[in-house]
């Protein structure tokens, strides 16, 4: 283990961030800072543009304009250093349904190059509450154990940021209840980590954060405490954008 | 910016080099490779039967003697070998895709290089297993001296060649919508010297007892299969991006 010296870099900086697919942009001008062990829940309609900032946050997609920066690292420089100290639930659980629990976070250790690897796994499954079942396949797991597991696998490897898009989609009553525990107990291993998470649901976003930052035909509308923030006042920013609803 | 800068305090795991790195992470993604391969047996069997029905079809159509000359007989195996082949191609990445683990691999700290190596690697597999079952049978439809080691080289080097190319492409086309059309249409022009090479390689085995194979078309296709192996791990990392 090396350490580094401490630094003002906030873990994610992005200034004037935009991105456009053939049917058109997505992402107008974002810009956000999360700095280290903070929350952030994004949220806005569907199409807002919340999955795609997340996804240029853990490195998938370079955008058109603006800069992005990570722990104070260029992606398109630094992309290795940077792809270790993020962790990333999504709508896929990047799970091998062939492969049992442990297999798959075995795998995932590996990518990662971890060091001694099955006490990882084991805290991991055990952190989830799927330790019972580290030797079944995932295929015979319901959507909200995969969803468990998948965040598992995301923070097999401590990650400096989470970024999860609607995690809990998928997830029963178990599972949701599971979610803050899981990480707040993540931060407890070392330093906490920032986490940028999308979702629907205000309450959600609570519970796990007191920022939120709204995104609403992908221009950022909103960015401040969520004790400022109701559901009228949600949808009046909603209803807002070009392509509120 | 200048200097790059780390914002954190603890490190929580110390970054391997690039080079000791790379063979564990290429072992760590064949080995989930195989193993998903061994457990669902999709594309294997696909892979099998599909050469069998090809080689099948053929002997009906042809009505094949004994008699029938080694460029008819070679371009019936290689049509076996090189469209079954393809199958396997456009289930690895789009499948990976379609399913999201693309994401996964592509998430973590691993060299693109590795993820094409292991993917050659697993392409390979498939296709000597699907050989394993194809070549028995051409031998039986056919009357193919299949074990000649002449035969079994060029065999060897076809097979190898057509995985290069055709793990590049499956991996370009796995980013369109239109992937299972794209993928023959990128991949059999652009194969088209590993073809010939292939074809011609074996007509000479079945024609002569000579162990030796024509070198003029041993060192296209060895050339040819070289020079993409190094453009693919080269320019893999750009064929990853979105």
């Amino acid at each position: 283990m090396t350490a580094e010296p401490p630094t003002a870099a906030p873990v994610v900086a992005s200034e004037q961030v935009s991105h456009r697919f053939q049917a058109g942009a997505v992402l107008r001008g974002i810009s956000l800072q999360v700095q280290v062990g903070e929350h952030v829940a994004l949220l806005g309609p569907n199409g807002a543009g919340k999955t795609t900032l997340l996804r240029i946050l853990a490195t998938l997609l370079r955008p058109t304009s603006g800069q992005v920066r990570l722990f104070g690292l260029d992606p398109a420089a630094s992309s290795m250093a940077i792809r270790r100290r993020i962790g990333v639930v999504a709508h896929h659980t990047m799970l091998y349904p062939e492969l049992t629990s442990r297999e798959n976070l075995r795998y995932y250790a590996g990518l990662y190059d971890l060091d001694d690897p099955e006490p990882r796994v084991q805290a991991a499954l055990a952190e989830v509450g799927l330790a019972a079942k580290a030797n079944a396949l995932v295929r015979s797991f319901s959507r909200g154990m995969q969803q468990r597991l998948s965040l598992g696998r995301a923070l097999l490897h401590e990650p400096e940021l989470l970024l999860l898009d609607e995690p809990d989609a998928g997830l029963d009553a178990r599972a949701l209840d599971l979610l803050p525990h899981t990480l707040a107990r993540a931060g407890e291993r070392g330093a906490p980590p920032a986490i940028v998470f999308t979702t629907h649901q205000i309450g959600h976003a609570a519970e796990l954060a007191r920022r939120v930052v709204v995104i609403v035909a992908g221009r950022l509308v909103f960015d401040g405490d969520i004790r400022s923030l109701d559901s009228g006042r949600l949808a009046a920013l909603y209803g807002a954008g070009p392509g509120g609803n | 910016m200048a200097t790059e800068q780390a914002s954190s305090i603890v490190v929580r795991a110390a970054p391997a080099s690039g080079w000791s790195r790379f063979p564990r992470q290429t072992l760590a993604l064949l080995r989930r490779e195989a193993l998903t391969e061994l457990r669902s047996r999709e594309t294997p069997v696909a892979m099998i039967v599909f050469a069998f029905l090809v080689l099948l079809i053929f002997s009906f159509a042809f009505d094949l003697r004994s008699d029938t000359s080694p460029e008819v007989l070679s371009g019936i195996l290689w049509s076996a070998i090189f469209f079954s082949a393809m199958l396997g191609f456009g289930r690895g990445f789009s499948g990976e895709r379609e399913r999201g683990t693309l994401d996964g691999m592509l998430l973590a700290p691993v060299d693109r290089s590795a993820i094409y190596l292991s993917r050659l690697l697993s392409h390979l597999l498939l296709m000597f297993i699907m050989e394993a079952a194809a070549l028995p049978a051409a031998a039986l439809l056919f009357n193919i001296p299949v074990w000649r080691p002449r035969l079994l080289l060029a065999v060897l080097l076809g097979t190898v060649g057509f995985a290069v190319v055709g793990t590049l492409f499956a991996a370009i086309a796995a980013n369109s919508r239109a992937r299972d059309v794209l993928l023959p249409v990128l991949v059999l022009p652009v194969s088209v010297p590993i073809v010939i090479a292939s074809v011609e390689e074996t007509v000479a085995a079945l024609s002569g007892p000579s162990l030796l194979p024509p070198l003029p078309w041993m060192r296209l296709s060895a050339g040819y299969t070289l020079l993409f192996f190094i453009l693919s791990m080269v320019l893999f990392e750009h064929v990853c991006e979105e």
